[in-house]
């Protein structure tokens, strides 16, 4: 099935993270909070963006 | 405060059963045959009141997940593309990170041992595992028989306040020390750890010095490229068609990067592996029809045995997988669902 609880896995990305692995660069455009139901809508086709991050405080 | 809600209609489709956790009209497991014509947004919701267990968390940053997409996506039948559990209406957002601002009396900190204290600056799992069904005893918590999950079946994410139980709470207190905006790479450590389950946990990894190969540089691409760096790949090729996302690509550590629509797929991989191959192939493009042939004609004309197949990325339609090439070559394909599920 899926998943990403238990097995050492978030404390291991907090650790790499702190030790350098900056993931980022994934982050492509900062939106505020009502923004979000037109970005659902734009990234059904676009295919520029990766992650779009939320800045809600 | 501040919300974003998704409410649809219930409709299932003939054929539809209950399954036997679902709940007639509001929640189930199989989202895409329910959820008929789905509205998303901004409403007022009161600020939510925490249990014991759990802690108030002022919301900094969440990300959009492309199974947020894909629960506003529809069909043309307007049914919802998202397959999995759902139940609206509901608060999406489950990629986030905040601050700490309520503790309950039992709300132990990790970090420390003791209960949380305010000010905490926290990432939280998006799988609310129940920790007594028996996988959870077993340690299995994704396969919690009473799962929940945050963003999809109970309130999520992007809203200005979230309880959550304390025990899905990771402090990103460490962060500090190396990032100003702590909140901002916060919110990735969901999404990538859920790279990390499928390359780390499912696919068995690599050792410094081994060769990979992702396909499609989608987030969960990019954040197997720079994992499989950080793990001490050699040589880390991406094959993605898209110009902006090789770029990112090789801003996430790629060695290479392989257009598939003008260059030679197979060719290019002898190339840049000196015709070793690769001992991970991450495919995360959704198009196993198109590039299973790819994929299983490098593990044949490569030098590499013991390769593992990782399939994380969605898709309905099959992949041709030619028996003969994974018996010779002592391949394996193993699937490793994310949260959008893909069955055949």
């Amino acid at each position: 099935m899926y998943g990403h609880s238990g097995h050492g896995t978030f404390p291991n990305v907090i650790s790499s993270m702190a030790a350098g692995m900056d993931m980022t660069p994934m982050i492509t455009k900062e939106i505020s909070i009502d923004e979000v139901p037109e970005n659902l809508k734009l990234l059904q086709t676009d295919r520029e963006n990766c992650k779009i991050s939320v800045k809600i405080s | 405060m501040k919300t974003i809600q998704l409410k649809a209609k219930w409709k299932p489709k003939p054929g539809f059963k209950l399954g036997s956790k679902d709940i007639e009209g509001k929640l189930t497991y199989l989202g895409s045959q329910v959820w008929h014509n789905p509205i998303v947004e901004l409403i007022e919701k009161p600020i939510p009141k925490i249990k014991p267990n759990e802690v108030l968390i002022k919301v900094k940053r969440c990300g959009i997940c492309g199974s947020d997409v894909h629960m506003n996506q529809t069909y043309e039948d307007g049914y919802i593309y998202y397959p999995g559990l759902t139940a609206f209406p509901v608060t999406i957002g489950h990629e986030f990170s905040g601050e700490i601002i309520e503790v309950g009396s039992q709300a132990i900190n990790k970090r420390t041992g003791k209960l949380y204290e305010k000010g905490e600056p926290v990432t939280v799992e998006e799988m609310v595992w129940c920790g007594e069904c028996k996988p959870c005893c077993d340690g299995y918590p994704n396969h919690c028989e009473r799962l929940q999950e945050i963003g999809f079946s109970i309130d999520g994410a992007f809203a200005e306040y979230i309880a959550v139980p304390a025990k899905l709470c990771w402090s990103l207190k460490k962060l500090e020390k190396k990032y100003k905006d702590i909140y901002k790479i916060g919110s990735l450590v969901e999404p990538t750890s859920v790279a990390y389950n499928a390359v780390i946990e499912r696919g068995g990894g690599i050792r410094p010095g081994e060769n990979v190969v992702i396909l499609g540089a989608g987030p969960i691409g990019l954040a197997a490229t720079k994992i499989f760096k950080t793990a001490g790949a050699a040589i880390c090729i991406m094959s993605e068609p898209e110009e902006a996302r090789a770029i990112l690509a090789k801003k996430m550590g790629a060695d290479y990067v392989i257009n598939p629509l003008n260059e030679n797929f197979v060719e290019k991989v002898k190339e840049y592996t000196d015709n070793e191959g690769a001992k991970l192939y991450l495919e995360a493009t959704g198009l196993p029809h198109i590039v299973t042939d790819d994929i299983q004609n490098a593990i044949w004309e490569c030098k590499t045995v013991n390769s593992t197949v990782v399939i994380v990325a969605r898709a309905e339609q099959r992949m041709p997988v030619c028996g003969e090439y994974f018996q010779v070559r002592r391949a394996r394909i193993v699937g490793a669902q994310i949260k959008i599920e893909y069955l055949s």
